[in-house]
């Protein structure tokens, strides 16, 4: 599992206590500048010979990427099978026993899987995360993580599905598509370099728990503040909430009251899920003792009933992913066939020299008047 | 079904017959300027009530233009449930049963099924026809997938692939999932609109494709596609096409015998005579005793055996549309880096 943390101490214990439960054998963790004791644990879980410790300097921009790719090759070298992408508020919860299990029951033709992401939602207080948010959202509908098989070349620069690949010398011809209309002589289509095909079953899910409580929240935009997160202009809000001292307010309006919750499982949006509090609450304290069972105590309807669930709402994500990618190929069509419009509309040099234009040109002074006229009107529009 | 035809006399008839035995209502197509007498064709099928013929496009942008969009909305008019968005050379091949039941069986809750498409190769010229002669196809469906939707209102379609459609609902196509908790500033229900028409997660039927059937035809093809500007200045094809020398290249492309034999070995290519067979078996939809279907592939080699395999060359389609995206989002951000880097900003 790679981890990329910057001052996550209220957090990174439970998280690899959990996966470490969950049988990941090795946390990579990259980390960016912590001051707030992270390092510590860190440090700590290094000695038990479970965390790589890397240390990445720069602004969360300059490493965001590389550091990525980074620790995901270097997991590669240290021996890894799979590499799990995680942030430290995510957990990974396997719907077939556990995280190492699920994964090497993949076939060996798959090397990618794509887990719905769900979040608990944020609750008023302060103490434990834990025991607050005990509610999340119904749906995985939230951008969602992956796990792949190591390999030497990869490269990334966000821990989503898409943002994955191998790196590759020609990787601009994704299909052979027009047989026999490039003139090239019968042959393959198959290209068998490529790796990390997507696995067809969705049998990992994630928990995020973005916002724990109003000192993680403070801490989390003051440091977002700093590194320039807050800039842009949707987040105007925010920044002025905090510049004036009045996170408070809006981490009022943020969280979700009593009454909030109520009407969100009414409305069916939310639900209660204690699966995890429980399973983090029977993590054992020492790295060896027995894990708790998590989903292996659910009855085998329940299981089929999740991951049916669950496999919708992969396939909501990869149908997202997918229509974007065409609008986006379609927009990017559409400019170059205007551009080659506008190219034959231009006046062409014949053999001659002589210049050929499609229509007569007006005599000087009309032209002049009509251009006149034209900027005008564009003026008033 | 939903077709778009030009030129197309030697095959139509054979793709409505079989496709009519595997169990499709109707079929709606449109003709960009077929001379080749598949008007003739298909205006008899017309009469016998199995075709309802649109003349929307004149040419093959017309048709990337609005045209596709508009047949794919006939069919939702004419009351289909599910559109197949085919083309006169393709055929759709369930592993299981019939492709009406095929699609009857896929869950409400998904509403588009990527269908994988495999070539069979091309074969020297010869009296039969295109089915019995061409019997070779390659092993893996790795060409771009074809697609079949239930009929909606607000399709909008400029082809036959999985990636150009959505569903015109008033929101950006483009809009993504929620991501980004740190931006809210509001308790509020973050989950998307429904979104129409999501990809099934199992892949039930493969397209067989035989794009080249003889020379004459291939020599049309190459046509259609320099008058559509399909094939730039300088691509060997059309080099050859103004010079006269095609059927240097239609030989390239031709397997014969020993190629075959060596392609069989080498894993790449397979027999496969389940679907002239089938074809074969086909019944006449023009015919006094019409009733008959398509015989169940269940027993060939490409039926319910290679559900598997079938799988995996749909996951290779959508992992390759994907991670195309990740190799321009991966150049983007080095672009990106590279100009922040320049300015001297962070």
């Amino acid at each position: 599992m790679t981890l990329l943390v910057r001052d996550a101490a209220d957090i990174l214990d439970a998280n690899i206590r959990y996966h470490h439960a969950q049988g990941v054998d090795l946390f990579i963790v990259a980390d960016n500048g912590s001051t707030d004791g992270s390092l510590d644990i860190l440090q700590r879980y290094e000695r038990e010979g479970i965390v790589r410790l890397e240390r990445i300097e720069g602004s969360r921009r300059e490493v965001w990427a590389a550091g990525r790719t980074r620790i995901a090759r270097l997991a590669h070298e240290l021996g890894a099978d799979w590499v799990i992408h995680n942030d430290q508020d995510e957990f990974w919860w396997s719907l077939t026993g556990d995280v190492k299990e699920t994964l090497a029951a993949i076939p060996d033709r798959y090397g990618l899987v794509v887990a719905p992401r769900t979040e608990f939602v944020a609750r008023p207080g302060d103490d434990h995360f834990p025991e607050r948010l005990i509610y999340r959202e119904a749906r995985f509908l939230h951008p969602p993580k992956a796990a792949h098989r190591t390999h030497p070349r990869i490269v990334l620069d966000h821990p989503h599905p898409t943002r994955i690949e191998v790196e590759k010398d020609d990787p601009s011809d994704p299909f052979s598509g027009r047989p026999g209309l490039s003139g090239g002589a019968a042959s393959h289509s198959e290209q068998p370099d490529f790796d990390l095909v997507f696995a067809p079953t969705y049998p990992l899910r994630v928990l995020h728990f973005p916002i724990r409580g109003f000192t993680q929240y403070r801490e989390r935009i003051e440091l977002a503040s700093k590194v320039g997160l807050l800039d842009s202009k949707d987040r105007q809000g925010i920044r002025a909430a905090l510049e004036e001292g009045r996170l408070d307010e809006l981490y009022a309006d943020v969280a979700l009251t009593d009454d909030d919750i109520r009407r969100g499982i009414d409305e069916g949006w939310l639900v209660e899920d204690t699966d995890f509090r429980d399973y983090l609450a029977a993590c054992p304290e020492s790295l060896d003792g027995p894990p708790p069972p998590g989903s292996r105590a659910w009855s085998e309807e329940r299981r089929r009933r999740e991951l049916e669930e669950l496999e919708f709402d992969a396939m909501y994500a990869i149908t997202r992913y997918v229509r974007r990618r065409g609008t986006r190929e379609r927009q990017a069509a559409d400019k170059v066939r205007r551009q080659e419009q506008r190219a034959r509309r231009q006046p062409r040099e014949d053999e001659s020299g002589a210049r050929w234009r499609p229509r007569a040109r007006l005599p000087r002074p009309v032209r002049r008047l009509t251009g006149a006229l034209r900027r005008r009107s564009n003026g008033r529009s | 079904m939903v077709l778009k035809v030009l030129d197309e006399a030697d095959i139509i008839e054979d793709n409505l017959r079989y496709h009519r035995a595997q169990g499709v209502d109707s079929f709606v197509v449109t003709d960009t300027g077929s001379s080749d007498g598949t008007v003739e064709i298909l205006e008899r099928y017309q009469r016998a009530g199995i075709v309802r013929l649109e003349r929307i496009g004149r040419s093959i942008q017309d048709m990337r233009e609005g045209g596709q969009t508009a047949i794919a909305r006939i069919a939702h008019e004419t009351g289909a449930d599910w559109v197949i968005h085919n083309d006169a050379d393709e055929f759709w091949w369930p592993l299981t049963c019939n492709l009406k039941e095929t699609l009857a069986a896929i869950p409400d809750r998904f509403g588009i099924v990527l269908a994988p498409r495999a070539d069979f190769v091309v074969r020297p010229d010869g009296e039969s026809s295109f089915a019995d002669r061409l019997t070779v196809r390659e092993r893996r469906f790795l060409r771009p997938p074809k697609t079949a939707h239930r009929a909606h209102p607000q399709v909008v379609t400029w082809g036959a692939h999985p990636i150009q459609l959505w569903v015109d609902t008033g929101h950006s196509p483009r809009r993504g999932m929620v991501g980004k908790p740190i931006r809210r500033t509001k308790a509020a229900h973050v989950e998307e609109h429904p979104l129409e028409l999501v990809l099934a997660p199992t892949f039930p039927v493969g397209v067989l494709h035989f794009p080249f059937r003889s020379f004459e035809q291939y020599r049309r093809r190459a046509e259609i596609a320099i008058a559509n500007e399909q094939l730039s200045e300088g691509n060997p094809v059309r080099t050859a096409y103004e010079g006269g020398r095609l059927e240097e290249i239609y030989a390239r492309l031709t397997l014969d015998d020993d190629a075959v034999a060596g392609g069989i070995e080498e894993g790449w290519l397979v027999e496969d005579t389940a679907f002239r067979d089938c074809l074969r078996a086909c019944p006449d939809p023009l015919a006094a005793d019409a009733a008959g279907r398509a015989p169940s592939p269940c027993g060939e080699p490409g039926g319910p055996d290679s559900l598997p395999d079938l799988e995996a060359d749909a996951m290779y389609a959508l992992s390759r549309y994907l991670q195309a995206f990740a190799y321009k989002g991966s150049k983007e951000g080095r672009r990106k880096a590279a100009r922040r880097a320049a300015s001297g900003g962070n």
